[in-house]
């Protein structure tokens, strides 16, 4: 029944994987189950997310005994997000991973702005230059566009959203 | 409002107006790699708030109408797929072009993409109804067991595996659980958190786990060259006989369209992938295919655009949506005080008319638009990434906030696009979780209301007919997958 050709890559993946999702419904179950119970609701608040949690706790239990003993278990034909996965062999360009997490700091670190109360207005416009400029590799003349770009975007978005479509911006 | 009253409606200039910027904006956003009509649409949601909301359904149905025809242009000019259903377009209509055939290649995928909308619509109409009807006729055992059915058959249908399929779903209903609990007003699974005592809301939810996992992963990308090849309006324009050619092969695959996007979590780009098949099966020159067909370009757009009437029929007869774009039209029914399902049609038949008058008027706009500004909208595929994304970006953040004004629902946003990035290199299916997600509250809403008819006794679950028919549909579509595997890796079939 072992499947020879699973990657062993794959496997962990998958095993990691089943690790969290035990996790996750071994927290939601207990939770569930600390809830009180209702008074004319025969099941309560807790029944379903405990019934849920089960399910996906044995889900999980199966995953990982699956994982573990390299059976087939398989994955998403068709990925939503595309392009994840890809290898440097399979293109013909270079890959930017670490562009790709600066990306995503950077957006954590405009949310903290904004967050601090920081005006939305001056945040934004750092926050679109310095990615848009990480993005440009500093390549002229697309850094001055990106540049003039953040501003426009900026005062667009604060007229548009806020004066004409009556948008609360942070 | 009867359906001609929707149509007259749409003859109104104000959503006339909202209808072409909509479709516009979708062909638009379609062009551009990496950004979605779904994601349009989830960013485009909050904004609809202080619309009436016939108008925020004309707008969101024009966008996705819009968004999932633009791909074609990117698929065809570029080889790269501006939505994920126009990835088998990209195996014919790049070569054609690149054979110096560009506006032909256009030309049959705008001529199946509005075939394949007319099939979809007439199949929305026809159909939508009697299953509404059939619909009211379900009590809460059954109507809970309906969406129990749904949730396995999503999971079963995820190409790939089951099991990750079931998990990602059970996911998506765990996330659903935390906040007020709607029956007996206990605040559960919040762990001390306040931003929590609403629950999790849609949209964060589905920015998060599409829209900023897409833009992370894009940005990996984003050296990818700018080489294409320039549109031309040569061959546009099809001519009677080509409608004779390809009659058949574009009603094949819009019925094939239809067909799969009824079913609740499949969607355009597999109903592509299955009508590209089949069309190269039945071929007289299959060997074409891959190289230039055009039999596999009208395959492919005729199956797409046919599967976005097919995924409305359960959403406005069952409120059980059918992909992602469908849960986000669900969330702004629901957002404007609309019960989605069956009694939609005799509460609010404008909406159920207006969707089914748009999802027409919108493709006919999309024929004209996608023929005559092909040039217009081929430029658009040339902006620069690092202008664009940030942009998105910046749209993300600001749709997450406008839900409810809390920059906890931001950080909630970013959480999810963590958990899909998570999810996606783990190769498990993101529809099934927003899927769960979206239908855990109506599932136990029904099953709670019923325990309370019942006394407590699940009895009924399997002694109502209705409830145990479905029951033995989930239980097969259960099953399924399992059995297949046992009989695949039996010695005696070896």
């Amino acid at each position: 029944m072992a499947d020879g050709n699973k990657p062993e890559g794959e496997r962990r993946t998958d095993a990691l994987a089943a690790v969290a999702v035990i996790v996750v419904a071994g927290v939601a179950f207990v939770a569930g189950w600390r809830e009180p119970p209702a008074v004319y609701d025969p099941l309560g608040p807790g029944a379903v997310p405990m019934a849920a949690s089960a399910a996906l706790l044995s889900l999980g239990l199966a995953l990982l005994v699956r994982a573990l003993l390299g059976l087939h278990i398989g994955q998403a034909a068709q990925s939503l997000i595309g392009g994840l996965d890809a290898t440097a062999d399979e293109v013909d360009y270079p890959l930017r991973p670490g562009l790709a997490a600066f990306a995503f700091a950077a957006t954590a670190a405009y949310v903290a702005a904004i967050w601090l109360n920081i005006p939305f207005f001056i945040s934004t416009f750092a926050f679109l230059a310095v990615l848009g400029l990480a993005m440009a590799r500093m390549r002229r003349p697309l850094a001055y566009w990106v540049v003039g770009t953040a501003a426009a975007a900026t005062v667009s978005i604060e007229y548009v959203f806020r004066k004409v479509l009556l948008v609360a911006l942070p | 409002m009867t359906l001609a009253d929707a149509f007259l409606n749409l003859a109104t200039p104000l959503p006339f107006l909202i209808m072409m910027v909509g479709v516009t904006i979708g062909i638009a956003v379609g062009v551009m790699p990496g950004i979605t009509a779904g994601m349009l649409m989830a960013l485009t949601l909050p904004f609809t708030y202080s619309m009436a909301p016939t108008n925020a359904i004309v707008l969101l149905i024009s966008m996705f109408v819009g968004g999932i025809s633009g791909g074609l242009v990117t698929a065809t000019l570029m080889r790269i797929p501006g939505e994920p259903n126009a990835v088998m377009t990209t195996l014919d209509g790049y070569p054609l072009a690149k054979k110096g055939f560009p506006g032909r290649a256009l030309g049959l995928g705008n001529a199946g993409s509005i075939v394949g909308g007319f099939v979809g619509w007439l199949f929305l109409v026809l159909l939508t109804r009697p299953v509404a009807d059939l619909a009211v006729l379900l009590g809460p055992w059954e109507n809970f067991a309906l969406v129990l059915t749904a949730l396995v058959l999503i999971s079963s249908l995820s190409r790939g595996s089951f099991l990750k399929g079931m998990i990602s779903a059970l996911l998506g209903v765990l996330v659903a659980m935390p906040g007020v609990d709607q029956t007996s007003g206990i605040v559960r699974l919040t762990f001390g958190i306040e931003a929590l005592t609403n629950g999790f809301q849609l949209l964060p939810v589905v920015i998060g786990l599409f829209a900023m996992s897409q833009l992370v992963a894009d940005t990996m990308h984003i050296e990818q060259g700018n080489e294409h090849i320039r549109a031309s309006m040569r061959g546009v324009f099809l001519r009677l006989g080509d409608y004779v050619v390809h009659g058949w092969n574009m009603l094949r695959s819009s019925l094939i369209g239809v067909w799969i996007g009824i079913h609740p979590g499949v969607g355009s780009a597999v109903s592509s992938i299955v009508a590209y098949t089949v069309a190269k099966n039945v071929s007289k020159t299959p060997e074409e295919f891959g190289t230039g067909s055009e039999e596999a370009i009208v395959a492919a757009e005729s199956a797409n655009n046919a599967t976005t009437g097919g995924s409305l029929i359960p959403l406005l007869a069952l409120g059980i949506p059918g992909g992602i774009a469908d849960a986000i039209l669900l969330a702004a029914l629901v957002m404007h005080n609309l019960r989605p399902g069956p009694l939609l049609f005799s509460t609010n038949p404008e909406i159920v008319n207006t969707i089914m008058a748009t999802h027409l008027v919108a493709h006919v706009a999309m024929y004209v638009l996608m023929t005559a500004g092909v040039l217009v909208f081929a430029r658009l595929m040339l902006v620069p990434r690092a202008i664009l994304f940030p942009i998105v970006v910046v749209f993300c953040i600001v749709g997450a906030f406008a839900v409810d004004g809390q920059v906890s629902d931001v950080w909630i946003m970013l959480l999810f696009g963590l958990v899909g990035l998570a999810m996606e290199l783990a190769r498990f299916p993101l529809a099934p979780f927003v899927i769960g997600f979206v239908l855990a509250p109506m599932a136990e809403a029904k099953l709670r209301s019923a325990l309370m008819i019942s006394d407590g006794s699940m009895w009924p679950l399997v002694t109502r007919p209705g409830s145990l028919g479905l029951l033995l549909v989930a239980a097969a579509c259960f099953v399924w997958p399992f059995w297949r595997e046992w009989r695949a890796r039996s010695p005696a079939r070896k």
